[in-house]
């Protein structure tokens, strides 16, 4: 009993993390796409940390749930906060910021509430993960 | 690292992406493929380390 929940906790987290990396994604596609939002390098290396999170949480549905594809999930959201505060930083004195705004705030800064996320949703994973260890 | 580098990135992880497709006990070279995922992770996560000199009104020859 317990150990299927634990099984269904460990599934589902990595799938609701594949579908927050896919919507992240997808919205920075239409940005650029369809309003035409060319990327700057800053936003391309966000891209790569978010696709970095994904490959990590797919390594948890392919290879089982482990330790070390929550630990690279938590280094790719680190590396990732890391360029989004860069990016905020360099534009935190300028009236209208860079790039276009959605729903009020930037994307760089909505990459940093991504990437928070991230770090905090493994974090909690890896609190929980020792119980889990046992039934796999 | 030059602007053009930022899409290796994309490729590496293309390339980590498509190993995922391997069989789970598939080795290259003695090692296995899971090793290589991981490492190859680690090294994407240093090349982002690596730009973030990058300033973002650099202009990338992006054409689209």
């Amino acid at each position: 009993m317990q150990q299927k929940f634990f099984i269904k906790v460990d599934r589902l987290s990595s799938l609701a993390g594949i579908l927050g990396v896919c919507i992240i994604l997808g919205a920075a596609l239409m940005m650029q796409f369809v309003y035409h939002e060319a990327p700057c390098p800053l936003c391309l290396m966000q891209r790569a940390a978010f696709v970095s999170i994904g490959i990590a949480l797919l390594m948890n549905l392919r290879y089982g749930n482990k330790v070390i594809h929550w630990a690279l999930v938590n280094l790719s959201a680190v590396v990732g906060i890391a360029v989004s505060i860069r990016q905020i930083l360099l534009h935190i004195t300028s009236p209208v910021g860079f790039g276009s705004a959605v729903f009020g705030l930037h994307m760089y800064t909505w990459c940093f509430i991504g990437f928070t996320f991230a770090i905090v949703g493994s974090a909690i994973i890896l609190i929980f993960y020792p119980e889990a260890e046992k039934f796999s | 690292m030059t602007d053009w580098l930022t899409w290796p990135i994309f490729i590496t992880q293309l390339v980590i992406a498509s190993l995922l497709f391997f069989p789970r006990n598939k080795t290259f070279f003695g090692i296995a493929l899971k090793k290589i995922m991981i490492g190859l992770l680690l090294l994407v996560a240093i090349a982002i380390v690596v730009s973030l000199y990058h300033d973002s009104t650099d202009v990338l020859p992006l054409y689209f």
